[in-house]
């Protein structure tokens, strides 16, 4: 949707509040006794004001208004409207003709009315809330893994599939079919399914699912360029390539404040190449003074940018802070250029992270925390925004004072998903805001669920949200064999052309940020 | 063609009076049912088991991704009578009673004759699998489900054809494994021995066939499970101890009891010939038998085991002195009693007085933030909360949750952690789930109607007092040794006077003798704790060693100040006679210790010399 488009559909939807709240609408509850207070329900989770995808799940809501019952109305310019009863507060819209009333407003605004009765039987008219419609769809998918906010000890864990357009959630992988195995990091190429990637670690050992080309193996990522397995990945636009960092995770925990935090003692950052099974890196993605981490290709693969941060012990784990830097790659050539900071952790006032291209190459999201590269357990921590055009960042309007973080783009550009645990500050619930065409980010409205109550009770969290095209076209079944069949391990090899002494040539100049290493 | 095999039997031979064979199996299950309301104990079974049962779709949903998991869910449900001991009993009595019944209905369907002694053995052997506190009612429900299964095979396919009824089986093994997992493996025992029984080998074999492959199956294609680990669930064959040997000896018996009544037909018929004077002797002695396995099986569990229990119980409701009671009357014990018997100490003011009076673990520090079983975790995460560690409680409270799944005692902590953390809409979340379960909504509902007045609980006054003792000064490390997580609270209060007694007792562990007389500088600070003179007798009898050892090491008694205080006089003479007894076994090491342990056992120069107190000893860490 255009800048203007948006500002047009917005100024409707303020035109519709403001003849709704004048009583130009024929509302059921207008239309009988009652009153009409000036102020918007107390409804939950909230949804006022946001831009919403036109194929978005029903936003379900709680009325939080205290009264004997209530009623909703949801309509717009076209469209029928749409009139729910609530079940104990609960309000629960029907999906096909919210489906039909979205598309009719596409561009434009719904607005949901809501009356209450007292149990006397008057009715309470609200203002009605408003919601802009967005020309631009979401991706349809939206895969995260759900676990409870877990310390050293995993038990139960799963990686989980969300059809945007409804409510039903279909299990990429359960780890209760790998033995209780730990499922973490997914990654697709390009918001499609058709190569994915995700890590196990467990009664397995350390692997890699890898699913390309149609088929789905478990590659051993270990070789002797890096001691340490894939953690934190990146496809290549071309799904030739996966750039991975290989990190040396230490867990520690507070006495005040969030209790968990991460310490990486060592990273660096490597590529695999899925073709020929190997892994290969350079001097300056591998320093062994430098800890580079977070890989994250550009749009148009030509740069591999990633987080890093000058190596220090632990004890000073508050000083580590991570510049964004990048490097340029070509493909066919399989030639590295020289490695740059992008944006120093002196210029942005914390460290980076989790930085994610938008497709269409115009913005790189990242989290910004006050140090490491750990976001979801620092309260502080921010989506940012960096324009790759003109250089300038700025946090966003649609962060909260709890940590915000795991940013990533639909496929179109337009739709950001991200956790956040705002609200209760331990609980990461998925969220997506809309980023118009000038890379303004609006409201962000957190994933709808059937039932309108179900993160008040949800002891899951929600992490890594990744959107999709399509769903996930491996089948648990596959993945499950694949990890299970210890006899088919794919052991990845190093580059013969790179050495360790190589890697080792890179720490001669002491690490500074803006410098080139 | 036989009696037997010619489908639904014709009434065979009287093998028990009709009278008195109901007569006997209502008197084994009220014994059954006795049993478990007063030797067992329901309570003691919630206090082992902790079942977690929650209303609404998600935990339902949870129990339908798995097999098996329809029957935990029920047997979660079942678990929330437990705590009151008459319906706890009467549902544990009614599970036995359907094993019992349907095993008595294949019975006497396939000879038609009353066996009510072969169908009441499976009770005498859940009885004696009862007396394990963690054995869990799944695993008995799920066989009594597939026996229940096998009865209905048995009856509803007796007039038809083996093609047919390999096609009832083939498709009621979907359902009847997707809820009882494992123990469905009784349902195809039990209907292969039927089979057998009725002289069809083949249709036997390949109900074996088919009950063997199609779990996997069904694993494989619905759960995503390998076909491998299709029977991996409820299958009690793999449990520890004694249990695996009495669930083998239930999926033994269960086809074997079908066997014996099969072969018992013509035997009975000779039987009826002996005169019919013999039969009810013959029949009561077949009772007192069983009567006397089942008195065995009903007595069989162990007393520490139980206290062990109505420790961790009474340490819930912070009945002190009845943790203490039972705590020295343990024999052996687990980390988490010992825990659990600490807590007792500290909130009673005695632990400074008698912690060598109780069980100790050798070798373990007082405290840590590292185990591996959920009622260690629990015990410690609670005392952690209690000594005002809030991040460490939480970080165990969050393992043990992990573990364990989401008990009462663990939600109910992490509400207070989250609202002492300052996360008052977390600690709403972890509210609203407990609120699901039947037992605790009531407690849930009256709690968030006090956060909706008080969201971050600051009228608490348990909170309130928390508060007042947490650290405010963040330290931050993998590891925090017990020193390091009790000195953070005292520097935070000064007057933390449970943190400075588990700070004594772990020098004391330690054996820090010249921390502890450090130590003797700050009994000022807990006035009311330690009045002057007084200095707790721990500490005391650490003094006299501390003179002895420094007289030994430097030939003179090294100046101790004691600010004030005075060492009672009755322990410097109890001292004076330990040493003499000491020295009477120099060079026998052990005979000292036996000699030792009844008159100073439970003192810190007991411990000291030989690193043990002399209460109890550890037992299997549970």
């Amino acid at each position: 949707m255009s800048r203007p488009a948006l500002v047009a559909a917005t100024l409707g939807a303020l035109v519709l509040a403001a003849l709704a709240s004048a009583g130009c609408f024929s509302g059921d509850a207008a239309a009988g006794s009652g009153r009409s207070v000036a102020a918007l329900p107390r409804l939950h989770p909230a949804y006022a004001g946001a831009v919403i995808p036109p194929n978005i799940a029903p936003l379900d809501f709680h009325v939080d208004e205290p009264g004997a019952g209530c009623r909703v109305t949801v309509s717009g310019a076209s469209g029928s409207p749409i009139r729910v009863s609530c079940d104990g507060g609960s309000v629960r819209i029907p999906v096909a003709p919210w489906r039909r009333l979205l598309q009719a407003n596409v561009g434009g605004a719904v607005r949901i009315g809501v009356d209450v009765r007292a149990a006397d039987g008057t009715w309470t008219s609200f203002e009605p809330v408003v919601d802009t419609v967005a020309a631009e769809p979401v991706d349809r998918y939206l895969t995260y893994r759900l676990l409870r906010p877990l310390y050293s000890k995993y038990v139960s864990m799963g990686i989980y599939q969300r059809d945007l357009e409804g409510f039903h959630q279909a299990t990429v992988l359960d780890n209760r079919s790998v033995d209780g195995a730990c499922l973490n990091c997914h990654t697709f190429a390009g918001n499609r399914t058709r190569s994915m990637i995700l890590h196990t670690r467990g009664p397995y050992g350390l692997t890699m699912l890898l699913h390309a080309n149609g088929r789905t193996v478990s590659v051993r990522t270990q070789t002797r360029l890096n001691a340490a397995p894939a953690a934190y990945s990146s496809w290549h636009p071309s799904g030739e390539l996966v750039a991975f960092s290989a990190n040396k995770i230490n867990m520690f925990y507070h006495s005040v404040g969030e209790t968990r935090d991460v310490f990486d003692s060592a990273s660096d950052v490597l590529v695999y190449d899925v073709g020929t099974n190997t892994v290969s890196t350079n001097p300056q993605l591998s320093r062994p003074d430098v800890l580079e981490t977070w890989p994250c290709w550009s749009a148009n693969g030509r740069y591999l940018y990633f987080a890093r941060a000058r190596q220090r012990p632990v004890e000073e784990f508050r000083q580590v802070r991570y510049d964004l830097a990048r490097i340029a790659y070509d493909v066919p050539t399989r030639t590295w250029g020289t490695a740059e900071t992008v944006l120093s952790a002196e210029q942005v006032g914390g460290s980076i992270s989790q930085p994610r291209v938008s497709p269409d190459g115009r913005f790189l999201a990242f989290s910004l925390a006050a140090y490491g590269n750990f976001p979801i357990y620092h309260p502080e921590s921010d989506v940012c925004m960096l324009d790759l055009g003109s250089g300038q960042w700025r946090r966003l309007s649609l962060n909260s004072d709890q940590a915000d973080s795991w940013p990533s783009f639909s496929s179109n550009s337009r739709w950001l998903c991200f956790s956040s645990k705002r609200g209760n500050g331990l609980f990461a619930r998925p969220h997506m805001s809309y980023v118009d065409e000038q890379g303004e980010v609006h409201a962000a409205f957190v994933l709808p669920q059937e039932d309108p109550l179900f993160y008040d009770s949800c002891l899951q969290t929600f992490n890594r949200p990744e959107l999709t095209v399509e769903p996930v076209e491996v089948s648990p079944r596959e993945l499950a064999a694949a990890l299970r069949d210890s006899t088919h391990v794919q052991r990845a090899q190093a580059d013969p052309s790179v050495s360790l002494e190589d890697l080792s040539a890179g720490a001669a100049e002491p690490y500074s940020a803006g410098a080139r290493p | 063609m036989s009696q037997v095999a010619a489908g639904r039997a014709s009434p065979g031979p009287r093998h028990t009076p009709r009278g008195l064979a109901a007569a006997s199996l209502a008197v084994l299950l009220v014994a059954y049912c006795l049993d478990v309301r007063f030797v067992v104990d329901p309570v003691l079974l919630y206090q082992a088991q902790q079942p977690a049962f929650f209303t609404g779709r998600a935990f339902l949903d949870q129990h339908l991704a798995y097999p098996g998991g329809p029957v935990e869910y029920a047997a979660a449900a079942v678990g929330q009578l437990y705590p009151e001991p008459w319906s706890g009993a009467l549902a544990l009595t009614a599970v036995a009673l359907l094993l019992c019944a349907a095993l008595h209905g294949i019975l006497r369907h396939l000879t038609g004759g009353r066996w009510p002694l072969l169908a009441a053995v499976p009770a005498i052997l859940l009885l004696a699998l009862q007396q394990d506190y963690y054995h869990g009612a799944a695993p008995d429900l799920a066989v009594a489900v597939s026996a229940v299964a096998a009865l209905a095979y048995v009856v509803g396919t007796a007039g038809l054809s083996p093609r047919l009824r390999l096609l009832v089986f083939a498709v009621g093994a979907v359902p009847v494994y997707c809820a009882v997992a494992g123990a469905w493996a009784a349902a195809v025992a039990l209907v292969v021995a039927s089979e057998l029984a009725r002289r069809r080998p083949a249709l036997a074999g390949a109900v074996l066939i088919a009950g063997i492959v199609i779990p996997g199956v069904v694993a494989e294609g619905l759960y995503v499970l390998p076909a491998s680990e299709s029977f991996d669930r409820l299958l009690p064959l793999a449990s520890r101890g004694g249990a695996g040997a009495l669930g083998l000896g239930l999926y033994v018996w269960l086809p074997l009891s079908v066997a014996v009544a099969a072969a018992g037909q013509a035997w009975a018929s000779r039987l009826r010939t002996l005169g019919a004077w013999l039969q009810p002797w013959a029949w009561v002695a077949r009772l007192v038998v069983l009567g006397t396995l089942g008195a065995a099986a009903g007595l069989s569990g162990s007393a520490d085991m139980r206290r062990t229990l109505r420790i961790g119980a009474l340490a819930e409701r912070g009945a002190w002195s009845g943790v203490l009671a039972e705590g020295r009357q343990l024999r052996s014990f687990a980390p988490a009693t010992v825990l659990q018997i600490h807590r007792a100490l500290a909130h009673s003011g005695q632990f400074l007085d008698n912690l060598f009076s109780y069980p100790l673990l050798s070798g373990e520090p007082i405290l840590s933030i590292e185990a591996e079983h959920a009622d260690r975790l629990d015990a410690l995460s609670q005392v952690l909360l209690e000594l005002g560690q809030v991040s460490q409680a939480e970080h165990l409270a969050h393992e043990e949750l992990e573990i364990r799944g989401p008990g009462a005692a663990v939600l109910r902590r992490l509400v207070e952690v989250n609202l002492l953390k300052g996360r008052p809409q977390a600690a709403r979340v972890f509210l609203e789930y407990l609120a699901r379960s039947p037992r605790h909504s009531e407690w849930a509902a009256r709690y968030a109607a006090q956060l909706n007045a008080d969201p971050l609980g600051l009228s608490d006054p348990g909170l309130q007092q928390l508060r007042q003792v947490m650290p405010v000064v963040d330290h931050a490390g993998a590891v925090f040794p017990p020193e390091l997580l009790l000195a953070e609270l005292l520097a935070r209060n000064p007057h933390n006077a449970m943190a400075f007694d588990y700070l004594v007792a772990h020098y004391l562990l330690s054996g820090q003798l010249d921390q502890v007389m450090g130590a003797l500088a700050r009994l000022s600070d807990f006035p009311e704790e330690y009045p002057s003179p007084r200095i707790p007798r721990h500490c005391q009898e650490a003094v006299l060693l501390f003179m002895t050892a420094g007289r030994l090491q430097l030939g003179k008694v090294p100046d101790v100040p004691l600010y004030g205080r005075q060492l009672d006089p009755a322990v410097v003479q109890r001292f004076a006679e330990f040493s003499a007894a000491l020295a009477r076994h120099r060079g026998d090491r052990d005979e000292a210790r036996r000699a030792l342990a009844p008159l100073f056992g439970n003192t810190f120069w007991y411990y000291y010399a030989f690193r043990t107190a002399a209460a109890g000893a550890p037992g299997a860490s549970t």
